[in-house]
């Protein structure tokens, strides 16, 4: 019988037993722990997505409830994203917009907006009640990142209501309205940028 | 406004509820009425605010721009709280109401419903305030579309 030897380093151990042990760890230890090595950097690369799925699920729903829920026409409509779908691009890109809106740079929060709020209204899309409590009270991780992230970020109505409400910076210049027959309005100011699609999508009660 | 729904939230003892009331099927079903996908037939509560119209014209005629005005400032004038307490029709006349046709597309995975029902503020002794409408699921089938007709 051959002797047992203890792996030299973590990385020795077998790969589903290695996957297994980092699927326990939140994201940014498995960044720090990707760093450690070249073979640490390889087994966590986005394209491990058994290990992503599992710390993907750590702090979101499984979007699966929602999609299950779908009625038929919004399925067929989903499955492309269903099929599609890269649990580390996912993760990091809500991470990402959770960050953003964390950090009172309203300057690149403007130029990224698009992004931070597709990702939040994914979050909120994605939600389920996949969870109970003691009490058997449902939940969803998805709220309570939300709720959390809610209560952390320093400013989000300029997000959530008006983000165009600085007027010098957002209306048409004046010299176009001149040819006016009545008199000009406040109401009348033109916007630079089109009202997103997604203004109608974000509503927070 | 925020003050009435904070009442209304207090004494129905319901959680504020931000995000939370986007969770499709979080309300339990009617086991009354199994069709009710829409969720007609529970709990409404409603309001009604208007804007003093000098603040409308103010804002929009107030010459001065550098110094941004926001209507959000403004008092509204706010409505009791009124409870409704609607139910599924399948009368032909409300099918028929010209005020709930439309050709707007919708998605038939689900039936348009209509309904009718009243709408009471606390109790005055006035005459309940008809209502009725209807919802469909928008194309896509995402999000429902209500039309209410309050009189």
């Amino acid at each position: 019988m051959s002797e047992l030897h203890a792996p030299a380093s973590l990385v020795e151990l077998a790969p589903e037993i290695l996957e297994l042990i980092l699927s326990y760890l939140p994201h940014q230890h498995l960044t720090s722990f990707g760093r450690t090595s070249h073979r640490a950097n390889e087994f966590i690369r986005p394209n491990n997505q058994i290990l992503w799925k599992a710390c993907y699920l750590h702090i979101f729903d499984h979007p699966k409830h929602v999609w299950d829920s779908l009625v038929p026409t919004a399925r067929a409509s989903n499955r492309h994203r269903e099929a599609t779908w890269d649990w580390h691009h996912e993760l990091r890109r809500r991470l990402v917009a959770a960050n953003a809106l964390c950090k009172p740079n309203k300057e690149r929060l403007l130029t990224d907006i698009q992004d931070v709020v597709d990702a939040l209204l994914d979050i909120r899309d994605t939600a389920s009640y996949s969870l109970t409590t003691e009490s058997d009270e449902p939940r969803s991780m998805n709220l309570r990142f939300l709720n959390k992230l809610l209560a952390r970020a320093p400013n989000v109505d300029p997000i959530v209501h008006d983000y165009h409400r600085d007027i010098d910076s957002m209306s048409l210049p004046l010299d176009l309205m001149a040819d006016l027959d009545r008199p000009f309005t406040r109401s009348m100011l033109g916007r630079k940028v089109q009202v997103p699609e997604w203004a109608s999508r974000l509503h927070v009660g | 406004m925020h003050r009435i729904f904070a009442t209304a939230l207090k004494m129905y003892r319901l959680n504020p509820s931000g995000f939370a009331i986007n969770i499709p099927y979080a309300l339990p079903p009617n086991a009354a009425c199994p069709e009710d996908w829409a969720g007609v037939t529970a709990t409404w509560l409603g309001t009604y605010a208007f804007l003093d119209y000098r603040a409308l014209v103010h804002y929009n005629f107030a010459h001065n721009l550098e110094y941004p005005l926001d209507l959000g400032g403004c008092e509204e004038a706010c409505g009791d709280l009124m409870r409704l307490e609607l139910e599924i029709d399948h009368s032909e006349e409300l099918k028929m109401d010209r005020r709930l046709q439309t050709e707007l597309p919708y998605c038939r995975d689900l039936p348009m419903l209509f309904f009718n029902g009243t709408s009471n503020g606390r109790p005055t002794g006035r005459p309940s305030i008809g209502v009725r409408g209807s919802a469909c699921l928008v194309p896509g089938g995402r999000q429902v579309r209500w039309r209410l007709i309050i009189r």
